[in-house]
């Protein structure tokens, strides 16, 4: 790959941030890092701005290449095994109250 | 300047089936917290989501009976936003196309003339979990048995002008959907829940003003307590030259106004598209065909009908207003009981007991076929009225055939004069002492002698003949008795 | 390194055989395939978790109860990449954020595999997720490559390719989102098939990009990678994608008359810059087909010049919201953060996730919020479209594609880790695939110069799996035969 290809960032560090806040992370674990994924970031989405160049005007999107799919399902209730457990999901749990999930109060 | 105000609701309705919109949990209330859970509605890694075929055609038949355009392809999308009680990290939602766009209910405006609330849109969606916050110990608790029951959110065009048409517009929405089988709406339990948009305008104006949504509100007394709140609060705002801010708003119902939900930290941005783990929802026109024909005819009409086959409006007011009355009633006319016997057996005995037990008409032992010949055997006087109430109970309980309950109870009426003037001889001459009182003028004294003859009829005998009989009987001149000066006195009267 | 016990050089089909003549015993086999693992698992770490004990306690079971020959894997060790959840067993997914992680329920293809009789017998590394093209993006440890150990296995089902080609097991079950089996199966010099999108039940296997992943087996030869298909595929219920379109036969395969095949090879793939051995053994295996009498022939995909693009930005939106679910609340990894939410999410979400995961999530989010979204996830899903239709287009006149799988071989470890643009770059000749949603089959072309493997793929119609198998198979017998690989570092 040749650098010229990179065009001018369309994500700076702006656009990274906004998504790292909409994805609650932390940008990285230190300033190191958050640095380059900021720059990875930005080279990552000017290497997609080649799409701007293909023509796809009328074009319909295609968001999946499903193929005589399965049809709604009746309202049943489940008969007996083959799903997880309550229990079983609670045991998987990093913190309970009871038989509840527990986390820091959240206002 | 004189101030409008411009509403817009958005209902949330949970959708009356029995297991979660995309996992095969239950969805019944008031489970142990995390028990009707799975490794779908818990977002478990590799779970994923299949659609409820039964919850598509509720949110189907809402459109129809609302006069919605049901599209035959509505696509799910992702809205994605973080909240512990969220499990997937985002909401199984509808954005374009939703199942159903357009339509409208009719209300009263508050000038009386009539005016149609438009709708925009109505879409499916999951329901998130519950969070119980737990303030001493600084923690939040969630419970995920809700999450993922299914909803539609109905949301109206900015057509409403006060809380009185909100509310109205409310009810008549909340009826047609619980009559229609969509949701079993209980308010109590959040059913059947609201948020309001409110702006005020001054009046005339074609601009919006800027609007205030007051969100969740699960009671109609809440709706229009917040709105009549809300309306003077940004009136008092413009009127002091301040500004309205665009804020999601509480509505406190002890205090009976509304506070601004403090701000999250951040704008929302939720990310919307296609989600990629279910096919689009698809309403056939043989399906659409199939539910419209299960449409309950429109309310006017079924007055208008109850009317006509003899029912006083208040009962046929009443048989409408509960869910499945009506399918009983009209079973019960096909089965060929009198329309007003049908009815008023209904409201006075039946109705109350299916509400007692928490079963609804039709499913009850006691089936229309049973009612109408119960209506029957009230009809020919074989059975009174309070051998009628005796009965009902038993046939509720056990779906017991009337014709045979009376026949092996013997419960049947005494109406015949032969049988019932031998008891009136009896009771009159078996109380010579009270004969004579009557006779002397003392008329009151016949409720005692109607008394002592039910007694001998086991309390069979038909009490208006009882009473003929009896009058007939002490009318008689009584062989040397004393009573005969006043029978004469009686008669000498000019 | 010695050679592999004979036992656990069986392929699926031979082993079968001898399983069905009681020539040995489901716990032999099991046994031999278990001590290859113990033996080469210091060189390689293709497994994150083995299941010795279960695996030759299930064996037993299976030899007491005797041989059954409707069980299409009845006795027959099998593997599957660490995304697939197991009940009762550990599934990470590669990733710090699920260590520990053990489910309450089943994958429908553990399930079905269970049914035919396999025995599994370990859950093998991968890039944490299935992200990435090398294994190294593992939070455990990277997989090395059999054929020379500096080198990466190619990913990011790298150790269930490494496993099979190290003879830890005859059969593999990864996940393509992108060329994860087909790559990994090329670098490591096996086949790998990528069914239909559709054709395998996702359920209850950790989800990366959703409209894009597909479940399938690796295996040493052509006709062992259809007998597991066949034990998998089919409509499944749970999964609403899942094709109702029914399976064919794909255990009893027969290869076609090369004279009758049309092979389009897109210009756009093989007009890319190769290593000059992987290139010379890709020449060498067209001729060969020519040679046979199948017709090949040039054809021009212009759009698959954005392929690259369009699938990076169509697998890191799904996957932005697919791991939205790794928030510390109900499973997984919790950073001990008491009082803040917020502050127990990002630090639970920054530390439990792998780097290039975050920097996928991260893509995806900005692809997908308010001011990109029409710029970037929509038109990625409108070139979408027109790869789709342009892979339609060639099947009119053609029966297959043909295609490089990747331009280089395995390459040393550490190359690339901190360049994430140029690696996507390298698998410009697997996502194309996906993006169209058919079948691909990759299959050993020959051995390098350099000692390494180099693949090639045959891709197709849409639930035409059968006849796909069935070219592979003829390709397999017209290109070289691999021997062993030697386990060292070259």
């Amino acid at each position: 790959m040749k650098e010229k290809d990179w065009e001018a960032p369309a994500a700076g560090g702006e656009a990274a941030r906004a998504a790292a806040a909409l994805a609650r992370l932390n940008l990285g674990e230190d300033p190191e890092e958050a640095g380059r994924l900021e720059g990875d970031l930005a080279k990552i989405v000017g290497y997609m701005d080649i799409l701007k160049e293909c023509d796809t005007s009328g074009v319909e999107p295609m968001y999946s290449p499903m193929l005589d799919p399965q049809p709604p399902r009746p309202d049943e209730p489940r008969q007996g095994g083959g799903g997880a457990s309550p229990d079983s999901i609670l045991e998987a749990a990093p913190e309970t109250f009871g038989r509840f999930f527990s986390v820091p109060r959240v206002f | 300047m004189e101030m409008e105000p411009v509403i817009g609701l958005e209902i949330h309705a949970q959708l009356n089936t029995r297991t979660k919109l995309f996992c095969a949990c239950p969805t019944e209330f008031g489970a142990p917290p995390n028990t009707n859970i799975c490794e779908v509605c818990t977002g478990q890694p590799g779970a994923l989501p299949r659609m409820n075929g039964r919850a598509l055609e509720l949110a189907a038949k809402a459109g129809l009976a609302l006069g919605s355009r049901v599209n035959e392809r509505s696509l799910f999308s992702r809205k994605n936003y973080f909240y512990p009680d969220l499990p997937n990290g985002f909401q199984t939602s509808q954005l374009d196309p939703p199942i159903c766009e357009g339509g409208g209910l009719e209300i009263a405006a508050d000038d009386g003339s009539p005016k149609l609330v438009r709708l925009n849109r109505i879409h499916m969606e999951d329901d998130a979990g519950k969070c119980i916050h737990d303030e001493a110990r600084g923690i939040s608790l969630i419970d995920l048995n809700r999450a993922g029951t299914p909803l539609i959110e109905i949301v109206t065009e900015p057509d409403i002008s006060s809380a009185r048409e909100a509310v109205e517009f409310l009810k008549k929405l909340h009826g047609l959907l619980v009559r229609l089988g969509v949701t079993r709406g209980r308010l109590e339990e959040g059913e059947f829940r609201c948020d309001v948009n409110i702006s005020l305008k001054p009046r005339g104006a074609s601009e919006l003003g800027v609007r205030g949504e007051i969100k969740n509100l699960n009671s109609f007394r809440f709706v229009g307590q917040a709105i009549d709140y809300e309306i003077s609060r940004q009136g008092a705002v413009y009127s002091s030259g301040g500004k309205v801010l665009q804020e999601t708003l509480h509505f406190d119902s002890v205090r009976g106004e509304t506070r601004s939900l403090r701000s999250k930290e951040e704008a929302h941005d939720y990310r919307y598209f296609p989600q990629p783990d279910l096919p689009p929802a698809e309403v056939s026109p043989d399906l659409l065909a199939r539910l419209r024909q299960e449409l309950p005819e429109n309310p006017e009409d079924a007055l208008a009908r109850l009317l006509g086959s003899g029912l006083k409006e208040e009962q046929a007011r009443l048989i409408l207003e509960r869910r499945g009355a009506l399918d009983y009633f009209d079973a019960c006319v096909v089965a060929g009981a009198a329309a007003p016997r049908a009815a008023s057996l209904m409201l006075e005995l039946f109705l109350p007991f299916c509400q007692k037990e928490g079963v609804s008409p039709l499913e009850s032992a006691f089936g229309p076929d049973l009612m109408a010949r119960l209506a029957g055997l009230a009809d020919s006087g074989t059975l009174g009225r309070r051998k009628v109430q005796e009965l009902s109970e038993r046939m509720f309980r056990e779906g017991a055939d009337p014709e045979k309950l009376t026949r092996d109870l013997g419960l049947s009426q005494i109406s015949d004069e032969g049988e019932l003037m031998g008891m009136a001889r009896r009771a009159v001459a078996e109380s010579p002492a009270e004969a004579a009182k009557y006779r002397a003028g003392q008329d009151k004294i016949l409720s005692f002698f109607v008394g002592r003859l039910m007694k001998l009829s086991g309390g069979r005998a038909e009490p208006r003949k009882a009473g003929e009989l009896l009058r007939a009987v002490l009318a008689e001149i009584p062989d040397g008795g004393p009573g005969g000066g006043a029978d004469g006195g009686e008669g000498a009267r000019p | 390194m010695a050679q592999a016990p004979s036992l656990a050089s069986l392929g699926l089909a031979e082993a079968r055989a001898g399983l069905l003549k009681k020539e040995f015993s489901a716990r032999e086999l099991a046994e031999a395939c278990l001590d290859r693992v113990s033996e080469t698992e210091p060189l390689i770490s293709a497994c994150l978790h083995v299941f010795r004990d279960e695996a030759l306690r299930e064996a037993s079971l299976l030899d007491a109860a005797g041989p059954k020959a409707e069980r299409i894997l009845w006795g027959l060790p099998v593997t599957v990449k660490d995304v697939y959840l197991a009940r009762g067993a550990p599934t990470t997914a590669g990733s710090r954020m699920l260590k520990g992680y053990v489910s309450g329920y089943e994958a429908e293809v553990v399930t079905r595999l269970r049914r035919a009789g396999a025995v599994l017998c370990a859950k093998t590394n991968l890039d944490e997720y299935a992200m990435g093209s090398s294994t190294e993006f593992s939070a455990f440890r990277p997989t090395r490559n059999p054929w020379d150990l500096s080198r990466v296995p190619g990913g990011s089902s790298g150790g269930a390719a490494a496993g099979i080609s190290a003879r830890q097991a005859p059969g593999a079950f990864g996940t393509d989102t992108g060329g994860s089996i087909r790559q990994p199966a090329a670098l490591c010099g096996c086949v790998g098939l990528k069914p239909s999108y559709g054709r395998v039940s996702r359920y209850g296997i950790v989800a990366y990009g959703s409209s894009l992943d597909q479940a399938g087996p690796l295996a040493r030869s052509v006709s062992d990678c259809g007998l597991l298909l066949a034990a998998v595929a089919g409509p499944d219920g749970k999964d609403s994608t899942s094709s109702r379109i029914p399976p064919e036969d794909y255990a009893s395969l027969s290869p076609p008359e090369p004279g009758r095949l049309r092979f389009a090879l897109p210009r756009e793939l093989w007009e890319a810059r190769f290593d000059p051995e992987t290139e010379k053994v890709l020449r060498a295996a067209l001729r060969l087909l020519e040679g046979a009498g199948a017709s090949l022939e040039a054809v021009p995909m212009p759009a698959l010049r954005f392929s690259v693009a369009a699938y990076y930005v169509l697998a890191a939106a799904e996957a932005s919201t697919n791991l939205a679910r790794y928030d510390g609340v109900r499973y997984g990894y919790r950073a001990p953060e008491k009082s803040d939410l917020l502050g127990l999410y990002r630090g639970s979400r920054t530390a439990g996730l792998g780097r290039e995961a975050r920097r996928r999530i991260l893509l995806g989010t900005f692809a997908l919020s308010s001011g990109y979204y029409d710029a970037y996830f929509r038109k990625a899903a409108q070139v979408r479209r027109l790869i789709h239709d342009a892979f339609s287009g060639v099947y009119k006149g053609f029966d297959f594609i043909l295609a490089p799988v990747s331009s280089v071989p395995a390459w040393p470890l550490g190359s690339f880790t901190d360049d994430p643009l140029t690696q996507y770059q390298l698998d410009m000749m697997t996502l194309p695939l996906n993006l169209h949603g058919g079948p691909g089959l990759s299959l050993p072309a020959g051995l390098g110069g350099d000692g390494l493997p180099v693949g090639i793929q045959i891709l197709g119609p849409a639930f035409r799996e059968k006849p796909l198998l069935e070219a592979g198979l003829l390709l397999e017998g017209l290109f070289p035969r691999l021997p062993e690989p030697p386990l060292k570092a070259l």
